[in-house]
């Protein structure tokens, strides 16, 4: 369970405060899957980045299986997030230095789920099942944009993690494509249980999601602490 | 996997890591050539001089007397009376005097006029002679000749061959008449006297008194330059101990026509002097390593700021803070590594080349091998190098992970 209570994140510089995301309340059982949706800078990204624990909340808590992630160190919210999180981004995803295959190692040798002498052969066995298993020893600019969006999902699904989050993940790909690497993340987080928070503004890709939770700019609140929510 | 990142991120700016790898080798091998030169030729130096614990000459530089018997190289400074010989011969306090005369050449080689007592001396008491023969014997009588390791190699002398000696130090002297017999063949020493010919100094004698017979029969005045009998060009003593040694060179400050000096003191006093030129040279060498690290700081620093992006994936994938440090510092460590590497092999090679030249030159063999202070190099240039990494890795491992995502 994902649970997110009064969560704000501002920024501040010697004039202002800026509030880049705010949400009140907002719980994503085990296992489901939604849809993040919002205006540009309706805050999705930092929203993801919070969850994911790369960012800490300015005020507010959020919880994963009641862990509250906002009052863990930051040593230990690194940990976590290697072994429980598997992240896609909207582009250039992969480290470009490294090849396809040890951008899948290097995942796994962050978390350490993944017995060290099984890694390699998981590695492959992903890759076959995202159609790259050709592209192993090329490295990423070598490979299509789609290409490189499946390894991306690969690589986020490697740890079999209990959270996938994709920010934008098909933003920058043609439709095929698009929902082809939809469809792999949706398939793994259905057959591991894992819980999937995509975050888009294309139609067609949120209504595949029974869930989508709309995110308004921080500055349209009216109050401007709270951000709604809801259930399409 | 940290390194293999590290790794990957050189391989991936291949001209900017090449040249920084370069400067550091640059820096390390420039060092380490003027490390081993002045280890390798202050060994060979006194190595060279072993031999010889005490040389008496005619008066003047004592440097000049020291290349010129120890080294075989520069003219002679003059000679001194046999009877200063035999006087030396002669004093309670010496071990063994050995009479050396120098004034003719084989196409450049020196032709050492010696007492064949030569044969016998011992550098050090219990140690095995000096000289010893890969074939033949010692020579017995006039003309007959020992040659050094290298002078027999290069000149392709052999048992019984015979040669004819000329004038001078340098190949094309006038040619003295009487031909002299190859008898023995020396090992190497691994000094000067591998390049030697040695002779039995009555020829030397017998040699010059038919080449001024000629020259007076051409009347020609010169019997200054050629008033060589019963004269030595220099005596190599042995004393009997330390303290005789230091009482000889004492009782020998009243020697008017001669003077007795310590080679390896000489050498000492030699290498004071050129060690001031090597000084210059290795604070050079140490600038250069400070520019080099300073160099390659900027470099990893320019290139971590570059893959911000990078890192922020790494972060995003559960690399921690200190992760992202251990990589930029593993970048800074590899580059240096590959630089001091790759710079400890070129000054070797350079010094090798250089000790080809010395050897073929100069006669004397430097020695090999990696010294401790070139380990003290590796171990301190490899240090400072991840010293200096610690700067970028320090300024660039924090980063905002939400800017680059």
């Amino acid at each position: 369970m994902l649970e997110i209570n009064q969560v704000r994140k501002e920024y501040r510089d010697v004039l202002q405060t800026i509030t880049a995301v705010a949400v009140d309340h907002l719980r994503i059982a085990t296992g489901e899957q939604i849809a993040l949706v919002g205006p540009s800078g309706s805050g999705k990204t930092t929203l993801l980045h919070l969850i994911s624990g790369l960012l800490i909340p300015t005020t507010g808590e959020i919880k994963f299986n009641e862990i509250i992630l906002s009052s863990m160190p930051e040593t230990w919210r690194d940990t976590w997030r290697a072994k429980a999180v598997g992240y896609v981004f909207q582009k250039l995803n992969l480290l470009p230095s490294l090849r396809v295959r040890d951008n899948l190692l290097v995942a796994m040798s962050f978390a350490n789920v993944i017995p060290k002498k099984e890694q390699q052969q998981w590695a492959i066995q992903l890759l076959d099942q995202v159609g790259v298993s050709d592209k192993l020893d090329k490295f990423p600019h070598q490979l299509s944009m789609g290409e490189q969006q499946r390894v991306a999902a690969a690589r986020a699904v490697v740890n079999k993690p209990s959270l996938i989050l994709a920010d934008e993940p098909t933003a920058s790909l043609d439709q095929d494509n698009g929902l082809l690497v939809l469809d792999m993340l949706r398939q793994f987080a259905k057959e591991s249980g894992s819980t999937l928070v995509v975050s888009t503004h294309d139609r067609q890709i949120m209504n595949q999601f029974e869930r989508i939770c709309f995110l308004r700019k921080p500055s349209e609140e009216v109050s401007g602490s709270a951000t709604s929510n809801r259930l399409a | 996997m940290r390194l293999l990142i590290a790794w990957r991120n050189l391989l991936a700016k291949p001209v900017q890591s090449g040249l920084t790898i370069l400067i550091v080798a640059a820096a390390i091998a420039m060092l380490a050539v003027v490390t081993l030169l002045s280890t390798g030729t202050h060994a060979g130096l006194v190595r060279a001089t072993e031999p010889f614990d005490l040389i008496v000459g005619a008066k003047g530089s004592p440097n000049q007397l020291v290349l010129n018997t120890v080294f075989l190289k520069d003219v002679p400074i003059g000679n001194v009376s046999y009877e200063i010989y035999e006087k030396l011969s002669e004093n309670p306090l010496v071990d063994s005097a050995i009479p050396l005369a120098f004034g003719d050449n084989y196409k450049g080689y020196t032709i050492v006029g010696c007492g064949s007592d030569i044969f016998f001396h011992q550098p050090k008491v219990g140690q095995q002679e000096w000289l010893q023969f890969a074939a033949g014997r010692p020579f017995s009588v006039p003309f007959e000749a020992v040659v050094g390791a290298k002078a027999a190699q290069e000149l392709g002398l052999r048992l019984g061959d015979e040669f004819k000696s000329a004038h001078g130090f340098i190949p094309g002297g006038h040619a003295h008449d009487h031909a002299y017999q190859v008898v023995g063949i020396l090992q190497p020493v691994n000094g000067p006297y591998d390049q030697a010919i040695l002779v039995p100094i009555e020829s030397i004698w017998l040699a010059h008194e038919k080449h001024e017979s000629k020259v007076e029969g051409e009347a020609i005045e010169d019997s200054d330059e050629h008033d060589h009998e019963h004269e030595v060009t220099a005596v190599l003593v042995k004393p009997k101990g330390y303290s005789e040694a230091m009482r000889l060179y004492q009782q020998f400050q009243q020697e008017k026509g001669a003077q007795m000096i310590f080679p390896a003191q000489v050498i000492v006093q030699l290498f004071s002097i050129l060690g001031q030129g090597e000084q210059m040279l290795r604070s050079i060498a140490y600038i250069i390593i400070v520019m080099g690290l300073i160099i390659m700081a900027l470099s990893v620093y320019w290139s971590a700021l570059g893959r911000a992006r990078d890192r922020s994936i790494l972060r995003s994938l559960g690399a921690s803070a200190k992760d992202i440090f251990t990589v930029i510092l593993a970048e800074s460590a590899l580059l240096t590594i590959l630089g001091v590497a790759l710079g400890i092999l070129t000054g070797h090679g350079i010094y090798l080349a250089l000790v080809k030249v010395m050897e073929s030159k100069a006669a004397i063999v430097l020695t090999s091998g990696v010294t401790l202070e070139e380990i003290y190099i590796i171990i301190g240039g490899t240090l400072f190098g991840i010293l200096a990494g610690l700067i970028p890795a320090a300024l660039t491992y924090k980063i905002d992970v939400a800017k680059y995502l």
